[in-house]
């Protein structure tokens, strides 16, 4: 890699078996769980639809996706209204 | 000496002999004779005896529209010799689809066939799924459930100790008929000329019902014990 | 702990193309070498490749629906492989389907062969649907081949979920087509990489080798002989079955991964 991509901020290529190895773990996470996309739009949307009930959320921003060792993770960036709503 | 041919395999048998769980499956899968029928089965169960099978529960699948009682019996019969429990009798349609089942519901009354010498109560000790069809003269009682695309075609009572989803007709050969479930909703009730169409209600909750035929409708009711 | 005798082992891969029939084979003379009993199935009911690797084709008489359908018995269906004392094959039948056959009648065809064999090693077909079910049914042990590649080890990760959840063991690994070269340059995933992502216990690595293909063309597989990269693979998996303690071959002489492969095997409970 040359001295102009790392000025540039450009990441070394990887070897592709270790492309291969991380494709993998992503991939596996979700095959492991049995959740179809389907499934993780409508936890998206149920999550939304009950946090926003608590607080003001950026729901375009709400992701929830699958970790390593079969934990799913919601990231929910709270909104500019944020703070706890009065009903 | 000449290299050694391979020999031609055996044709299939006509009586398939299937473990499901800890259930025996005797399938009838192609129409012969009673007695090769009886032959082939008893061969096989003599030459597969084995802890698998001493008392085990069996069903008995026999083929094509309405249950040949005669064979079933005799079938039944090999069935015991072997030491296994048989606990039902169902009859498959093989290759028939769903949309023919429910034209056969609009049959003209007059084709039903008479009681036959085999009426007396038909007792299916297991659940019925789709594409599994019990005919009967007399009464039949299931032990379990009529899922959506099976079928029970009796021609006195039909009563269902589970929840009927499936297709039923009662009342064909005789009058007077009713339809029990512990779960009354079938894809479509038939009582003598009677038909109809349980409403879709998700939010039903299952009571025991019985279905009557009364001027030409379907009168339905709760199903107790009177006092 | 002692595994019992016979020892019923399954050779499955999920995806086909991997090397299964060829290793399972292999693994077979190699135990028979070793003076062991071992009777080899073929299990992919409806196609045939057993026979033709071990180059036993012209002796199929009797295969394995003529053992199911009670024409013979499961000792009759046995073709002794004249190289190898010990060594026995049994062919699948190419006009049938893997409906023919139920997992009660491949659990009983392994009953009847028990009082002959050490071993009965079962190669499945390829997949996950009843083929693959009937060749599980009777496993007391099962192996599981897979190539270090991204499509191949999905489907092992898949299989080995199916191979759970049947009751048996967690499968064995046996990583194949290694290809040091591509390893060397990070152009292949690693030993470590796959063990990292399927979590189960390595039984052992065999490194890609040409000499495979000769063999098959003539039908004599690479373990009848002593040599050969592949071929020490595979006797090396066969003394580990029997129990012994085998240290990986390095997959290159120049390489430096002797001392990393040598603590992947964990010691044998009984001790060996």
């Amino acid at each position: 890699m040359s001295l102009l991509d790392r000025l540039m901020g450009r990441e070394p290529a990887k070897a592709s078996g270790t492309v291969a190895r991380e494709r993998l773990k992503f991939v596996l996470e979700y095959d492991r769980a049995r959740l179809t996309p389907a499934q993780l739009e409508t936890i998206r949307d149920e999550i939304i639809a009950v946090i926003s009930r608590h607080v003001d959320i950026a729901d375009g921003q709400v992701d929830v996706k699958l970790e390593q060792g079969g934990r799913l993770i919601a990231e929910i960036p709270l909104g500019r209204g944020a703070g706890a709503r009065t009903r | 000496m000449s290299a050694p041919r391979e020999q031609p395999v055996p044709p299939k048998p006509p009586v398939a002999v299937k473990g499901r769980g800890r259930d025996v499956w005797i399938s009838v899968v192609e129409d012969a004779p009673a007695e090769v029928l009886i032959t082939s089965l008893r061969e096989q169960l003599a030459r597969r005896a084995g802890a698998f099978f001493v008392g085990a529960p069996v069903t008995l699948e026999l083929r094509g529209d309405a249950l040949d009682m005669a064979l079933g019996v005799r079938l039944g019969g090999v069935i015991e010799a072997a030491g296994m429990r048989l606990t039902a009798v169902v009859a498959t349609d093989a290759g028939q689809p769903l949309t023919n089942a429910q034209e056969r519901g609009g049959r003209d009354a007059a084709a039903v066939p008479p009681p036959g010498d085999a009426a007396g109560a038909l007792f299916v000790a297991r659940s019925l799924r789709s594409g599994q069809r019990v005919a009967h003269d007399g009464d039949i009682v299931v032990l379990g459930d009529v899922n959506p695309g099976a079928e029970v075609v009796a021609g006195g009572s039909v009563i269902v100790w589970g929840r009927l989803r499936g297709l039923v007709e009662a009342g064909r050969a005789t009058d007077g008929a009713a339809v029990c479930a512990l779960d009354l909703a079938p894809t479509q009730l038939r009582i003598g000329s009677a038909i109809a169409r349980a409403p879709e209600d998700p939010e039903r909750v299952p009571v025991p019902e019985v279905a009557r035929a009364s001027d030409g409708r379907i009168m339905v009711e709760s199903w107790r014990h009177s006092a | 702990m002692i595994p019992a005798t016979p020892r019923i082992i399954t050779v499955t891969s999920g995806k086909g193309g991997v090397g299964k029939t060829t290793t399972t084979a292999n693994i077979g003379v190699a135990l028979a070498r070793r003076g062991r009993r071992v009777a080899v199935i073929d299990a992919d009911i409806g196609l045939r490749n057993l026979d033709v690797v071990m180059g036993l084709e012209n002796r199929v008489v009797y295969n394995l629906i003529h053992v199911v359908r009670g024409a013979v018995d499961a000792e009759r269906a046995l073709i002794r492989d004249k190289r190898v004392p010990g060594l026995m094959m049994m062919a699948a039948d190419q006009h049938s389907d893997k409906d023919d056959v139920s997992p009660e009648e491949m659990r009983e065809v392994c009953e009847a062969l028990r009082a002959h064999v050490d071993y009965v090693l079962i190669d499945s077909p390829a997949g996950i649907e009843q083929g693959f079910r009937n060749a599980l049914a009777p496993a007391d042990e099962v192996i599981l081949v897979t190539t270090p590649e991204v499509s191949s080890v999905r489907d092992a990760d898949r299989v080995i979920g199916l191979v759970e959840a049947a009751g048996k063991p967690p499968p064995r690994l046996i990583l194949n087509r290694v290809k040091a070269d591509l390893v060397a340059r990070g152009d292949m995933m690693t030993t470590e990489d796959v063990l990292d992502i399927l979590r189960i216990d390595l039984l052992g690595v065999v490194p890609d080798d040409t000499a495979i293909i000769a063999a098959t063309n003539r039908g004599e597989p690479v373990a009848l002989g002593d040599g050969g990269r592949a071929g020490r693979a595979f006797h090396n998996i066969a003394a580990r079955l029997d129990g012994e303690h085998v240290d990986v071959l390095p997959l290159d002489n120049h390489s430096g991964f002797f001392g990393r492969l040598s603590g992947l095997f964990r010691a044998d409970g009984d001790g060996r």
